[in-house]
């Protein structure tokens, strides 16, 4: 697979985690599913591994697409842009 | 013990942060800025837009260039041959100027040339201007100074900087329960909130783009090490440091011998490299019995290093033979440095990473910018009862207001100048480069002093409307004064010059975005102020 | 001593005079600037003379340390409890650095 495919897959990965991640978080679960629904202890856990685990899958299509170690600056950009974006999500789109 | 530790670490994040600001805001953009700069330069010289490049083999590129050489600089004791990387296709010839000998219009002991590549000619001259470079000096040679005097002060800054965010981290409490928080529209959270953002989300770059910049020039800063170990002798520091180099010094024999062909040793360099391509050509003493030719690695994305050290070959400059080899086995801590520095500089990256280092970048600019703007907001709420009363802030609000305005509101303005004047200042005019640079700081300066003047949400306004308009109208400007806009550039593919269009204009639209926000803000202010209560409870909570 | 507490606005709690706490912020600024320095300086010459490496390495490697015990060494001033701690905690180990320093020194 080329390099952009890698770090699209790379981008796409670093988002879902964090989508997980913030989900995992009781204000952020809030803001998106409305006040009052419990966040149980399970799915909590849950949703950290899996967002976790993206950001591991995150890493690894980084360092294919550029390398070994041009691969981890990589993937500091694309935390980034991804935490940004993820970020202007929650604030601005529009919820249940 | 905890609590004072994390308070005084929010002090001192707040004043290393404070007292320096200003300077960071203009370093960090004209440092921004500089991830482009060959774009910015090729955009500001409209001449070069519809050169066609051909594929050439650097062999020829070189031999081209030495023709040149031996034609104008036959006499001259060192050459400098530049090869066409993808940013810059032409080549590039400098030459050191002979003793006695007036350089024509070339800067003291240099003159240089561009030459095309393909066919050898001199490029017509493009308009004289500094481009993208002026904007790379800028971010640590500062402007009408010594160097020396800027890159202390910059310096400085920089280790403000790293205070500033190492005690940033160890106060932020949260900094993984607010990991994805922002909160629009509630004042001065909103404010906390973006610079806790634009921080914390591009963390790993401030955190290198600032140690790095510190790493470029740490022998300036820190002379112990050069000082204790080598008893005060810089000059063989240097040699030891970059070998290479020494080979210029050696007298010249006085005995006139033809130089060897110089395509051949780019080929065995670019051999011994494992095919990778040849950056700089030096030639030492050309057509002297004891001329030698240096061939340096070129720095770009091909050679798949992030190091910004360079290997080099050198040939004997009458038979062509390789005579030694430098830098292929650099050791550990050269290797560390080499990385550190080629990180700051980021020439190894493909597009779309530097478009990275350029997002992150930008990350920074709001950070600092919110930054400072947080402290004014948050210091004026202690003379809200004042104010309410007819009275005036204190004196550290008003002056941080004012220089607010001039750095944040004015920079823009002067960027916008600069490119303005680069497509309307007439092409022979004397000194033009300079001008156009004047005209930068012109623009910033009268921006700055009527912010200092009149600190007000209105000349926000006013300033914000201004840059932004004239950054968004640079496309139209650009159709106006070229051919090569828009409406040429996109369906061509010739990415570089619509990029600059698309991105110097969004930058403009979200000024003018700015300007409306900041006017909307402030009607809804005047119809419903806000209750002193409210805004005591939200500074406490702030403080924490 | 009294206990210095800062504010991230630079105010302070009114049980502290005002002119106290201008000294101390002074005196630990003092200490941040000239007893950093001095001491990233001293780690700098050390290293690079004591490193087991070229010594155009050694010197490249102590200078790049040398970068960021500064920053630490400010923080230090600014979380010592108080100014007097602030100076201790940097003239210890700049005494300790400058006695191998100039030992080393001598002994070249």
């Amino acid at each position: 697979m080329s390099a952009v495919v890698w770090t699209v897959v790379s981008l796409v990965a670093a988002f879902g985690g964090f989508v997980a991640l913030s989900l995992a978080m009781d204000r952020h679960h809030e803001q998106v599913f409305g006040r009052g629904t419990d966040l149980p202890h399970r799915r909590r856990w849950a949703l950290r591994l899996t967002g976790t685990g993206a950001l591991g899958v995150s890493l690894a299509a980084s360092l294919a697409a550029q390398g070994p170690t041009q691969g981890w600056v990589l993937w500091c950009g694309v935390l980034t842009v991804a935490a940004v974006g993820q970020v202007l999500a929650l604030t601005y789109a529009p919820h249940g | 013990m905890k609590e004072g530790f994390r308070q005084s670490m929010a002090w001192l994040h707040t004043w290393s942060g404070l007292l320096v600001g200003w300077v960071l805001f203009l370093v960090f953009v004209a440092g921004t800025a500089s991830y482009f700069r060959d774009e910015i330069t090729l955009w500001m010289k409209p001449e070069l837009h519809q050169a066609q490049h051909p594929e050439v083999s650097p062999e020829v590129a070189a031999g081209h260039a030495v023709a040149l050489l031996q034609k104008r600089a036959a006499d001259s004791p060192r050459w400098f041959i530049t090869m066409p990387t993808e940013r810059e296709p032409g080549v590039r010839v400098s030459w050191a100027n002979p003793p006695g000998v007036k350089p024509k219009g070339g800067r003291g002991r240099f003159s240089s040339a561009m030459i095309d590549p393909a066919t050898g000619e001199e490029i017509s001259e493009a308009r004289a201007t500094r481009g993208g470079e002026f904007f790379y000096r800028l971010h640590f040679d500062l402007h009408y100074m010594p160097a020396i005097w800027a890159r202390w002060i910059v310096g400085v800054c920089a280790m403000f900087m790293l205070v500033a965010i190492l005690s940033g981290i160890v106060t932020h409490r949260r900094i993984f329960k607010d990991f994805f928080t922002f909160r629009p529209k509630k004042g001065q959270r909103s404010w906390l909130d973006a610079h806790n953002a634009t921080a914390v989300l591009a963390l790993p770059f401030h955190l290198m783009i600032t140690y790095t910049g510190l790493v470029t020039l740490m022998f300036m800063y820190f002379p112990a090490g050069v000082q204790a170990v080598y008893k005060g002798d810089q000059d063989t520091f240097f040699a030891e440091m970059f070998p290479s180099g020494g080979e210029r010094n050696a007298k010249p024999s006085g005995e006139r011998v033809p130089l060897a062909d110089v395509g051949p040793m780019v080929t065995a360099a670019s051999q011994h490299w494992g095919g990778a391509p040849v950056g700089r050509i030096t030639v030492n003493h050309p057509n002297d019995r004891i001329a030698n030719v240096s061939v340096t690695r070129q720095i770009s994305e091909a050679t798949r290093t992030m190091s910004y050290n360079t290997p080099s070959v050198l040939f004997d400059g009458t038979t062509g033979q390789q005579t030694k080899t430098f830098g292929d086995e650099p050791s550990g801590a050269a290797e560390t440095r080499g990385v550190l520095y080629g990180l700051h500089i980021a020439r190894f990256s493909s597009p779309f990473l530097r478009a990275l280092f350029f997002l992150s970048g930008v990350a920074g600019c709001l950070m600092v910018a919110t930054g400072v703007l947080l402290w004014a907001v948050k210091e004026r709420q202690k003379y809200a009862k004042a104010i309410a009363n007819g009275g005036r802030a204190g004196f550290g609000v008003r002056l941080v207001d004012g220089l607010n305005i001039a750095a944040i509101g004015g920079l823009p303005i002067a960027f916008a100048a600069y490119f303005w004047a680069n497509r309307l200042l007439p092409v022979g005019l004397e000194a033009r480069a300079d001008v156009e640079i004047r005209w930068f700081f012109t623009a910033w300066a009268v921006a700055a002093v009527a912010g200092l003047a009149w600190p007000t949400r209105r000349l926000w306004q006013v300033l914000l409307l201004v840059g932004g308009t004239l950054l968004a109208a640079i496309p139209l400007l650009n159709a106006a004064t070229t051919s090569t806009h828009l409406g040429v550039t996109l369906p061509a593919g010739q990415w570089a010059l619509a990029g600059f269009d698309l991105i110097v204009c969004a930058f403009g639209l979200s000024l003018l975005w700015a300007a409306w926000f900041v006017g909307r803000r402030a009607a809804k202010k005047a119809a419903a102020p806000r209750p002193a209560p409210a805004v005591s409870a939200e500074m406490a909570e702030g403080a924490r | 001593m009294s206990r210095a507490v800062f504010l991230p606005s630079g105010r302070f709690w009114p049980r502290n005079e005002p002119a106290r706490l201008r000294v101390s912020v002074a005196m630990r600024t003092l200490a941040a600037v000239i007893g950093g320095y001095a001491l990233a300086s001293l780690a700098a010459a050390l290293l690079g003379l004591m490193l087991p490496m070229d010594r155009v390495d050694a010197v490249m490697t102590g200078t790049m340390v040398a970068l960021v015990v500064f920053p630490c060494a400010v923080m230090w001033s600014f979380a010592a409890s108080s100014a007097a701690r602030a100076w201790a905690g940097l003239l210890v180990p700049i005494a300790v650095l400058g006695a191998v320093f100039a030992f080393r020194w001598m002994s070249a």
